[in-house]
């Protein structure tokens, strides 16, 4: 399947895994999920752009280390590294993860900034789950891109 | 930074990059739960390792459960909240076995820090998990294990316990690895920090050497687990381990893949397996 989304400020360059696909959602730019297990979409993947945004990636980046803290005091973070984007050039690929019940779940950000705006690529995952899709996700990451060109 | 700092400080990369020590945290090593000899602790979770045969609150415990040593652990696990008076079940205590299942397995936590050793043990079943961490510093490697504070997560979290255990935190850690002459030198300034670092050293060597270091891994022999890390001061997490050359080097472990690293503890475990992959058709 071929993505052209008319409305969303992001887009997904080329064809989609066959075992994902683009969902909607109101409060996202871009929302893929996939692929289905035996208990149902194993994966999200939600990209999300504010404007206006006067800071660096490292400020960015240590705000969302810091929300991420605030709103789970008792989650891991458990990594942030240099992460480079085709479009939207170095940002970071921050990782955490939570207990929700009887479950154990990842919450991994890769962050950029670029242009005035940040755009945040939430993934949402089982942390069992995660080696599993890591790959395919970080290959879906590098062909996300602007909907229509930023100009400088 | 300037040069001459600069022939302090092994390189990382990170000029000009966040502060990643602000979201540091200290390492984890106690539980929030209740406090109980270790050996007790074994008997609830049922584990022959620990020389037990069946679980305290089970009726095929009723023979052992008798002798002084049980009445004094049916009194802990009463306390605790997994046992009635009776030497019942509780709802709680019943949770827990059941979520344990059949066979759980232990694994062995350390962290020596300083010269001094702490322990601790994950038992690790079908559905739940029991971190157990040792009170006090223990004597030796070998030394009976003292009393400990118990926490229960879902097995699914080990990768968390065990981050925890070990300090995982981001940290940019762009080293290279550095030669050391073999890996007993490194285990001996774990436990004494007066050990000199090599003759010959690198300023980098030298500036990780004067470092805080604490030597800390998982083991659970029947699972084939061993892992172990060095954690040194603000920069990171190392492995030691020999190159193909024969060499023993010190080498920067990235934290993405530590934090691997300690998923695949969780799929080492019977009934756990390898994750689904996914992509493999793509």
């Amino acid at each position: 399947m071929t993505l052209d989304s008319h409305t969303s400020r992001v887009r997904f360059a080329g064809e989609l895994p066959t075992d994902w696909h683009q969902v909607a959602d109101d409060g996202a730019d871009l929302r893929l999920q996939g692929p289905t297990g035996a208990e149902g979409v194993r994966g999200t993947l939600a990209v999300r752009v504010d404007g206006g945004v006067d800071a660096g990636i490292e400020e960015a980046s240590m705000q969302l280390m810091r929300e991420l803290q605030t709103a789970r005091p008792e989650a891991i973070l458990a990594n942030c590294e240099l992460w480079p984007h085709p479009v939207w050039g170095d940002g970071r690929y921050i990782q955490s993860a939570y207990i929700d019940g009887r479950t154990t779940m990842a919450h991994d950000t890769y962050l950029f900034v670029d242009h005035g705006r940040r755009v945040r690529v939430e993934v949402d995952c089982a942390l069992a789950d995660l080696l599993g899709l890591e790959e395919t996700i970080a290959a879906l990451v590098a062909r996300l891109s602007d909907a229509t060109p930023v100009m400088s | 930074m300037s040069g001459a700092h600069a022939a302090q400080q092994p390189w990382t990369g990170e000029e000009g990059l966040e502060d990643l020590t602000a979201v540091r945290r200290e390492p984890q090593r106690h539980g929030a739960g209740p406090v109980l000899a270790w050996t007790t602790l074994a008997r609830l979770c049922g584990l022959r390792s620990e020389g037990v045969h069946a679980r305290l609150g089970d009726e095929a415990s009723e023979g052992p459960a008798t002798s002084l040593t049980a009445r004094a652990d049916r009194a802990e696990l009463t306390r605790a909240g997994w046992l009635t008076a009776r030497g019942e079940l509780t709802p709680q205590g019943r949770e827990l076995a059941q979520g344990l299942g059949a066979q759980p397995v232990v694994l062995g936590l350390h962290a020596w820090h300083r010269g001094e050793l702490r322990r601790g043990w994950i038992v690790a079943g079908e559905h739940l998990a029991v971190a157990a961490y040792e009170e006090d510093a223990a004597s030796a490697e070998d030394a009976a294990p003292g009393r400990v504070s118990v926490d229960v997560a879902p097995v699914n979290a080990l990768p968390i316990v065990l981050a925890k255990w070990g300090g995982l935190a981001p940290t940019w850690n762009y080293d290279v690895a550095h030669e050391v002459s073999d890996v007993a030198l490194v285990r001996d300034r774990v436990h004494d920090t007066s050990i000199a670092a090599p003759a010959g050293s690198d300023a980098e060597l030298t500036q990780l050497w004067a470092q805080d270091w604490t030597l800390w891994g998982v083991r659970a022999p029947e699972a084939d687990i061993d892992l172990e890390f060095l954690a040194i001061g603000e920069q990171g997490q190392y492995v030691v381990r020999e190159r193909t050359d024969g060499a023993t080097v010190l080498a920067p472990r990235p934290g993405s893949l530590l934090w691997g690293d300690l998923q695949l503890v969780l799929s080492a475990l019977p009934g756990h397996g390898p994750a689904e992959r996914d992509g493999d058709d793509w």
